[in-house]
């Protein structure tokens, strides 16, 4: 069957290469064909504010620049809270890609508010939504830490589930990062996908 | 014929380069930023010489790009809705005026005030300037009214408004581009009685400008961006820019039966409004922005054929979205959607390391001395400092305000009167306001926070760099009262014995509180090390 479109909400915070997830992404599904839309609210991310990217793809003109509450095919999310903040607007049958990765809020931390005690990776987890959990700490080691690179440890996860081919994606990286990164970002891709065949038992292949 | 993927304001930007323009002038804003940001990235616009440096404030842009139109060229000039408000002066009579060279103001509204103190809604003035507005509903769509835009302009000798807003600005497509077109050649507009508005030629200028109405009208009237799709039921939608796509994704996803008129060329169609209030028995009004239109078709006696902002049917504030539209159409949302309580918020917050957070904490501890300890302050990163832990800041109106309000409450008898503004916002508009105070020997004390950038919309070049404090003295400010620091921890006793001498100076005196961003200052690294 042809994968007619998908919604994707991309989650985090400022300076987590969120804009760069997208661009790769959207140079993807073009190749492909596909028509888009995405809208980057970036808002005050800078300053310590939330990242979202609604990110819609569709063999038919895509219309709303927003994808509606209960309607995220991918959740595919930088930070946990920020998981947390989106796990509503998934369908029933939505898939989450999540990092391990927590930055507390200024809301926290000036104490206007108190966080939960739960595990927010444990609420992740316990979502009745598939969920594939990537902790950044497991897999960073003293030659390479993959945790300053998560966006494009999950294009890789993403596109090894979705069974997209990596040869195609990796040019794209290839073709979109200034050349000195070129080989850092490869690295890392590597790296997701080797995470990715290590979580997924069966892949989406629409 | 070329693809890119776009934001709408890069859209805008690239199409305006097609266009041929000759120069784009502007004052950083969010949403209208990007535009501008786009042309001074642009090789193309480097190759060709196309002016692209950012403006002291957007009035100032706003007339130099009618001066490059005088001189026969085409111009852009690109700001958010309050800096129409800075630039109105020079906008409305421009309509009076008229232009020679093409000339598009772009203007980006902010519904919702995702980053702005209020949430008009430009058509109004275009309204009021008698001007045409396009307001593209997709990111194509804002590429080829630029197109449409200049060649109205030069055919009507008229500006023409462009209105978008958040989410066409921030949000990408792919736009197929047209091939570019040449510069105009420098050819300056010699008719004296069009530019010297004197009250003579200002009245022929005025009947000039409303014989020009009805080829207004009827431009919109056959407008490629004014469209009808049509429906079999009674019940039909008039749908003004982006509003479109929401109602089509909605009539889409539920297969409905509707017929859309959309509005995309002010002022509105008649033809094709006419025709669809006499024929359906109920029609939604979606308007981004403020209910203009719906509060003009229901006219004084009202029409109970139309719903929309005004009688609850949609909401009355903020941006529309695909749910506002199903939920008016009858259409039950099956599951209320809302982010669970135990989520905690994410509210902006000053940057680690920011100069603002040291000045905020010297001038709190200077305040506590004080009964009245209030704080002007203006629109910048600093107005964060309104947040906690600091709440260090008691206004924030309008660009400049902070300057002139502490002058008129020293005025009053309040001391102190602080005045917190930060170094483009000062060149922007706080220059003047400080003028007054000097004439008036006001007993105010002005912090220009100086991190030497205008931050708050992502670190463009801030106009009065290196320049603040000859400002000072050359409009009249003591020079022994015009006082440097460096807002830094290490410097917290001395910067707070500055404060205080300053506040007790019976006079004008300025602070200058100077170290660079900290944003700007890894950007700079960052450079530094790729190049």
């Amino acid at each position: 069957m042809q994968d007619t479109g998908k919604n994707i909400m991309i989650a985090g915070v400022g300076g987590q290469g969120i804009l760069l997830f997208s661009n790769l992404l959207s140079k993807f599904y073009t190749k492909l064909g596909y028509e888009l839309k995405i809208s980057d609210v970036i808002g005050l991310g800078q300053r310590g504010g939330g990242v979202e990217s609604h990110f819609r793809y569709s063999i038919n003109p895509v219309l709303s620049p927003f994808i509606k509450a209960g309607d995220v095919d991918f959740l595919i999310s930088f930070e946990q809270t920020e998981t947390l903040r989106y796990l509503h607007c998934l369908k029933d049958d939505g898939v989450i890609f999540s990092s391990t990765f927590e930055l507390s809020t200024s809301s926290v931390n000036t104490r206007i508010e108190q966080d939960m005690p739960e595990s927010k990776t444990e609420l992740i987890k316990n979502s009745k939504n598939k969920t594939f959990i990537v902790d950044p700490e497991k897999y960073k080691s003293s030659e390479f830490d993959i945790s300053k690179m998560m966006n494009i440890v999950m294009l890789a996860f993403y596109a090894e589930y979705r069974g997209y081919s990596h040869d195609e994606m990796i040019q794209i990286v290839r073709e979109s990062v200034p050349a000195k990164f070129v080989e850092g970002n490869i690295k890392a891709y590597m790296a997701g996908i080797q995470i990715a065949q290590s979580k997924i038992e069966s892949k989406s292949l629409i | 014929m070329n693809q890119h993927l776009l934001l709408g304001a890069e859209a805008i930007a690239m199409a305006a380069i097609d266009a041929g323009i000759s120069g784009v002038y502007a004052y950083p804003g969010t949403p209208s930023t990007e535009i501008t940001e786009f042309i001074q990235h642009s090789h193309i616009a480097r190759e060709r010489n196309i002016h692209s440096t950012w403006s002291a404030n957007e009035k100032t842009a706003y007339e130099s790009a009618l001066g490059m139109s005088y001189a026969g060229k085409r111009s852009l000039v690109c700001m958010k809705h309050v800096g129409l408000n800075v630039a109105a002066d020079a906008f409305m009579n421009s309509a009076m005026t008229g232009v020679n060279g093409g000339m598009v103001l772009v203007v980006a509204d902010d519904p919702s005030m995702h980053s702005s103190q209020n949430e008009q809604d430009s058509r109004v003035f275009g309204k009021f300037a008698m001007l045409p507005v396009l307001e593209p509903s997709t990111q194509q769509e804002a590429y080829d009214c630029i197109h449409y835009a200049y060649s109205i302009s030069e055919q009507l000798q008229l500006p023409i408004v462009v209105r978008i807003s958040t989410r066409i600005s921030h949000s990408r497509a792919i736009v197929v581009s047209q091939s570019i077109q040449k510069q105009n050649s420098l050819n300056p507009d010699t008719d004296k009685r069009k530019w010297i508005l004197i009250p003579a030629f200002a009245r022929m200028r005025y009947a000039h400008l409303l014989s020009l109405q009805p080829k207004l009208l009827e431009l919109s009237e056959k407008s490629p961006f004014n469209t009808v799709v049509k429906g079999n039921s009674k019940q039909a939608v008039i749908a003004f820019g982006i509003a479109y796509n929401y109602v089509m994704e909605v009539i889409t996803a539920h297969n409905l039966d509707i017929s859309v008129l959309k509005i995309s060329q002010y002022p509105i169609p008649h033809t094709h409004v006419a025709e669809f209030l006499y024929t359906y028995d109920s029609i939604l009004i979606a308007e981004e922005g403020y209910p203009v239109y719906e509060e003009l078709l229901r006219g004084f006696s009202g029409n109970n054929k139309l719903r929309g902002r005004l009688d609850g049917t949609l909401p009355r504030t903020g941006e529309l979205n695909p749910d506002h539209i199903a939920q008016a159409f009858g259409i039950a949302i099956q599951q209320e959607y809302s982010i669970p309580v135990f989520v905690v918020n994410r509210p902006p917050e000053l940057c680690k390391g920011c100069s603002h957070r040291d000045l905020f904490e010297a001038l709190q501890i200077v305040m506590k001395e004080y009964s009245h300890n209030h704080v002007f302050s203006d629109i910048g990163c600093y107005t964060l400092g309104a947040l906690k832990p600091f709440e260090a800041i008691n206004t924030c109106v309008d660009m400049g305000a902070s300057v002139t309000m502490a002058k008129g409450a020293a005025d009053a008898g309040m001391h102190p009167a602080i005045g917190l503004i930060g170094d483009s916002t000062f060149t922007h508009s706080g220059i003047t306001g400080l003028l007054d105070a000097v004439n008036d020997k006001s007993h105010v004390t002005i912090i220009i926070s100086d991190n030497a950038t205008t931050a708050m919309t992502g670190g463009q070049d801030s106009a009065g760099t290196h320049k603040l404090h000859s400002i000072c003295e050359g409009i009249g400010v003591e020079p022994s009262h015009i006082r440097t620091i460096t807002p830094i921890s290490t410097g917290l006793q001395e910067n707070i014995q500055i404060i205080r001498e300053e506040i007790e100076y019976k006079g004008v005196s300025v602070i200058i509180a100077q170290r660079e961003c900290v944003q700007v200052a890894i950007r700079n690294k960052k450079k530094n090390k790729t190049s």
